[in-house]
């Protein structure tokens, strides 16, 4: 380079080495910071944004053939780990981080994008409670769309025999992982809804889509959004049995119930004839029991009617009657014993008084009675041949005269 | 698959019978209930309590499998 004039470097040609220099150098870089300025370019598809820390800043791009695969949308404000290489863009002459891959940090990327969604379809009303139809408590025909093989299908159909043998269980294999997952079971729902409302099916009561428990990739078909409106329009009342108790898709939300696993939809979805039999015994006791009761109830207040006052009242009248014509008698009685000693007494007294004053008595005295003929003209008065004579002048000369005494008569003659 | 959804329909009654029964036992329980209706009630609850338990007890779990023919058309066959 001796004597040799510098160099001179078109713009282009700078650029080209520093071009060279970064993206030979910036070949993968991984990059923490947070998304800002974040913009979809509508018509290509491609995201434009910054990724910076407190004090720097870089361009980002995503072009649309990466971005496609991303499960979530970036958001300002969001927290990211970058996976990329740096470029240069020689028309501007400015560098920007090319991006591969966008990892959410804190929370998965999957986790995000359920996030997103599930945040997307509850605005739109899909999971309105309102809207949610009611489970048959009695279900006939259940259609049940999972794995044809595995652990759930035998644990359901072991579960709802057990409880409720009098289900028809009609079983819809579908695939619950990988790419076409969704689509066979969106499938299986339109095509369950369709053969039950041309007659190929029995009415169905209920649908249940399940699947034993998995990593959140391995449910993700679960939370496909053509699923979630698939389920929102079905019109039968569809049961969400996905993972376990602690796995939530978005299939959960939009079903009419969530079941916390496979097994427990079988118990919610069917009465135990255990218990229903327990409340037919139930039954027949209380229903025998409350007419017997009733009867019992009744024969007790006819008896309660019979024993009343007034239902009484006639017979008391009755009784009140022979009372009082007991007493009368009894009174009648008593008035006419008394009268007769009475009379009793008092003929008695009178006897007493004629025995002091009867002729007997006075004769017994030395009292003599004196009787004449009755002539024969008194004799028409009286019926008497014997006269007693009261008056000396009632007798004549040798008139014969009848001297009682009180032991026997002697005749005597007047002088 | 006619035959199958009006064997359905014959069949739908258990749900209305329990919950006939439920009904009736609140009849009963309840005070403005004659005689002559207790009585009655009792047989019709006797009656069903009988179908009930001869539903519940011959119950046999009946299990189809749902498939597609090469032409789309859904297919049941027995399970297993």
């Amino acid at each position: 380079m001796n004597g040799i004039l510098p160099e001179i470097l078109t713009v282009s040609e700078l650029n080209a080495q520093i071009r060279e220099l970064i993206e030979e150098n910036f070949r993968v870089v991984n990059i923490a910071g947070e998304i800002s300025n974040f913009k979809l370019h509508v018509q290509s598809g491609h995201y434009y944004f910054t990724i910076k820390d407190q004090s720097s800043q870089i361009s980002a791009v995503m072009w649309k053939s990466r971005n496609s695969t991303l499960l979530f949308t970036p958001e300002d404000g969001m927290q990211v780990i970058i996976k990329g290489r740096v470029t240069v863009y020689p028309a501007r002459g400015n560098y920007q981080v090319e991006v591969w891959e966008i990892k959410p940090q804190g929370a998965g990327e999957l986790q995000l994008r359920f996030e997103q969604l599930k945040q997307r379809l509850y605005e739109e009303g899909l999971f309105d409670e309102s809207i949610k139809k009611p489970i048959p408590a009695f279900p006939e025909n259940v259609v049940l769309i999972t794995s044809g093989t595995g652990a759930v299908l035998h644990d359901f159909i072991r579960i709802t025999e057990r409880r409720y043998p009098m289900m028809n269980l009609f079983i819809y294999p579908v695939n619950v992982q990988g790419i076409s997952a969704a689509s066979t079971m969106i499938d299986a729902l339109h095509e369950t809804e369709t053969a039950s409302k041309r007659g190929k099916l029995p009415k169905i009561d209920i649908i249940v889509i399940a699947r034993g428990g998995g990593s959140i990739e391995d449910l993700w078909p679960f939370n496909d959004e053509k699923l979630a409106r698939a389920i929102n329009s079905c019109k039968i009342p569809i049961v969400s049995a996905v993972g376990h108790e602690v796995d939530f898709t978005i299939c959960d939300f939009a079903s009419d119930l969530r079941a916390p696993t496979p097994s427990a939809a079988a118990e919610i979805i069917t009465p135990d004839t255990k218990e229903l039999i327990e409340n037919l015994d139930k039954f027949s006791y209380f229903s025998r029991s409350f007419v017997q009761s009733k009867t019992v109830n009744l024969r007790n207040s006819i008896r309660e009617i019979e024993k009343s006052y007034y239902f009484n009242r006639p017979k008391d009248l009755v009784y009140n009657f022979y009372q009082s014509v007991d007493d009368i008698s009894r009174r009648i009685e008593k008035c006419t014993n008394e009268k007769i000693s009475s009379l009793k007494n008092q003929v008695k007294n009178y006897g007493k008084t004629l025995h002091h004053v009867s002729p007997e008595t006075n004769l017994r005295k030395g009292y003599a009675i004196v009787k004449k003929r009755v002539d024969i003209d008194e004799m028409r008065l009286q019926f008497d041949f014997d006269k007693i004579v009261t008056r000396a002048s009632q007798l004549r000369k040798n008139e014969e005269v009848e001297l009682q005494f009180h032991d026997s008569k002697k005749k005597a003659k007047i002088e | 698959m006619a035959s199958g959804s009006k064997k359905a329909k014959q069949e739908s009654t258990f749900e209305d019978s329990y919950s006939r029964l439920e009904g009736i036992l609140e009849k009963l329980e309840s005070d403005d209930c004659s005689l002559e209706e207790t009585i009655k009630l009792y047989e019709e609850g006797l009656a069903l309590t009988r179908y009930c338990y001869d539903k519940l007890n011959n119950a046999e779990l009946r299990i189809k499998e749902i498939s597609r023919n090469s032409k789309g058309d859904i297919e049941l066959k027995e399970h297993k």
